[in-house]
């Protein structure tokens, strides 16, 4: 190895000092004395300055809002200890969920039986399903009698929380109450109303992570862009996106969504759609949203005997905006003159 | 309120041996303080390392989460924020083997990044710029040498901690650092590069 290869190896090391003494005087004699090193010397130096210009960001607040809530969560968790006791085997009132296979729980128990003589799954949050006779209800609460539990504990189930409470006075009974973490999957077509209100509901919920918000999006997008799985359920969510996730990334993504629906398929929930845009044009802080927002509302201004009227105002004030973003104005007036009003 | 910003001004004052003892006691409330101390610095890295600014809030909060709750693998023979930064580390390279993660651009960043008041808009226009020359190059990089360049330059680790984050020998940060100094110098330095810059959307 060169002595010139070999200081240039080293110059990263020189950058943050991690020569020793010696190994340092010797590495810059050479390149005092070598015009071709001191000019990757210089190089060098420049590139590690310039990578300091990309300045940091500051973190979003929400982050520390997010993280503190969890932590929250967590440490009500920590002080009580997590117990599992063995349900007592009794006789067994059940038949497995099984005709629809629409839940599979890994790691869970199993909920089992008919709709008759089963005590309804009660709580917030709750998601009815177009079934006559759900087997499986996605809820926040439930409450069951322990002969519509499978004796059997398959896996090993996340069980915290768990409080033992007497059972509404009734003697010789007990109850134990708890938070069950469960893996479930749901199969079926995107029509499915159990999908639709699944679908809605996740992308209604801020408390996920913004990328599961993101991902959710782009799967909706996906399966809910043609005319035959479109859906006004799912404007309905999206709108509610759009005008309330505090992430101008999720909200980009639900304005690109909204834009990309099918309006004729849509009915009455296209004018939904086009209130959503038009207020995001109006008042969103971020100019891609408000960018995208105006592709999508000429996307959607279509109506049947001509173009949504609101929807050419906003698009013609935008376009008139002093204040606004030139390239949007722009794009505004693009927008207006496709249309040959 | 008194009690609690009292409560927290000691805590300020605690290592991070001493916050962690309590948070391993089960005690989370130094979660603040340790979340304080050290999430612009987690925050950026995964910036930087994803070039998505969702993906990079994702992976702070979960840092932290994780943080707290596997706080009895910390042992505190590495410093907390080797720790943390090897926690980081492993869920970037994570989202990016994710077929559908690849780092991406995030421009929406150069619009909405605030721009300090104080500067003319001549010198804030050449402050994004050379932000955007760098964000691209590093992206030039491979994750690992990319990965080893942000610890070094921007959290100024040194090679045995980079090493330790990396799960590598410091032989083979000094390469990964070498590698990556001469492929960011041609970007950056080399005039053909340095002049090829294209008009961001206005």
């Amino acid at each position: 190895m060169s002595d010139c290869t070999l200081i240039r190896e080293q110059m990263p090391l020189l950058l943050t000092e991690s020569l020793g003494s010696a190994g340092r005087e010797a590495a810059h004699q050479h390149i005092e004395a070598c015009a071709s090193c001191e000019t990757e010397w210089s190089k060098t130096r420049e590139t590690w300055k310039l990578l300091a210009e990309a300045a940091d960001r500051p973190v979003p607040t929400r982050v520390r809002a997010r993280f503190l809530d969890e932590a929250a969560s967590m440490g009500g968790a920590m002080s009580r200890r997590p117990v599992v006791v063995p349900f007592t085997r009794k006789p067994v009132f059940r038949r497995l969920a099984q005709a629809a296979a629409i839940a599979v729980i890994a790691g869970g128990a199993y909920f089992a039986g008919s709709t008759r003589g089963t005590t309804p799954a009660t709580g917030t949050g709750m998601i009815a399903s177009a079934s006559p006779a759900p087997q499986f209800r996605i809820s926040e609460n439930a409450r069951l009698s322990a002969d519509q539990i499978a004796p059997e504990i398959a896996g090993s189930p996340a069980i915290s929380n768990v409080r033992f409470i007497d059972h509404e006075g009734r003697p010789g009974e007990v109850g134990m109450t708890f938070d069950l973490t469960q893996k479930v999957t749901v199969t079926g077509k995107a029509t499915d109303q159990s999908l639709v209100n699944l679908a809605a509901y996740v992308l209604g919920d801020s408390d996920h992570p913004t990328t599961s918000r993101s991902n959710a999006i782009q799967w909706v997008r996906d399966t809910y862009s043609t005319g035959q799985t479109a859906d006004p359920q799912i404007v309905t969510a999206l709108s509610g996106v759009l005008r309330n996730d505090a992430h101008e990334g999720v909200r980009l993504k639900a304005v690109e969504t909204l834009g990309s629906l099918p309006a004729a398929s849509l009915g009455g929930a296209a004018a939904q759609a086009r209130q959503a845009l038009i207020d995001a044009l109006q008042n969103d802080p971020n100019t891609n949203v408000r960018l995208k927002a105006v592709e999508a509302l000429a996307n959607l201004a279509a109506v049947p005997d001509g173009f949504d009227p609101a929807a050419v105002e906003t698009l013609r004030k935008k376009a008139s905006q002093n204040d606004e973003n030139p390239y949007l104005r722009v794009k505004a007036a693009e927008a207006l003159s496709q249309m040959n009003l | 309120m008194r009690v609690e910003m009292t409560e927290k001004a000691e805590m300020t004052d605690l290592t991070d041996q001493e916050l962690m003892g309590l948070v391993q006691a089960g005690d989370y409330s130094p979660a603040a303080v340790l979340y304080d101390r050290y999430s612009t610095r987690i925050y950026n890295f995964a910036y930087r390392f994803l070039r998505n600014s969702e993906a990079a809030e994702d992976a702070t909060q979960e840092v932290f989460v994780k943080m707290l709750r596997h706080a009895h693998q910390f042992n505190g023979e590495a410093k907390l924020s080797t720790w943390l930064f090897s926690i980081t580390a492993n869920l970037c390279r994570d989202h990016l083997r994710k077929a559908d993660n690849k780092a991406k651009d995030d421009e929406d960043a150069l619009l909405t990044m605030p721009a300090p008041a104080e500067h003319s808009p001549q010198h804030v226009l050449e402050t994004r710029e050379t932000e955007r020359r760098v964000r691209e190059a590093l992206q030039k990089l491979t994750p690992e040498q990319r990965e080893a360049i942000l610890l070094s330059r921007y959290q100024g680790l040194s090679y045995a901690e980079i090493a330790q984050i990396s799960g590598c020998s410091e032989g083979a940060v000094k390469t990964r650092v070498f590698r990556a100094m001469e492929t960011l110098k041609k970007l950056l330095t080399d005039p053909v590069n340095g002049d090829t810059r294209c008009l961001t959307a206005l």
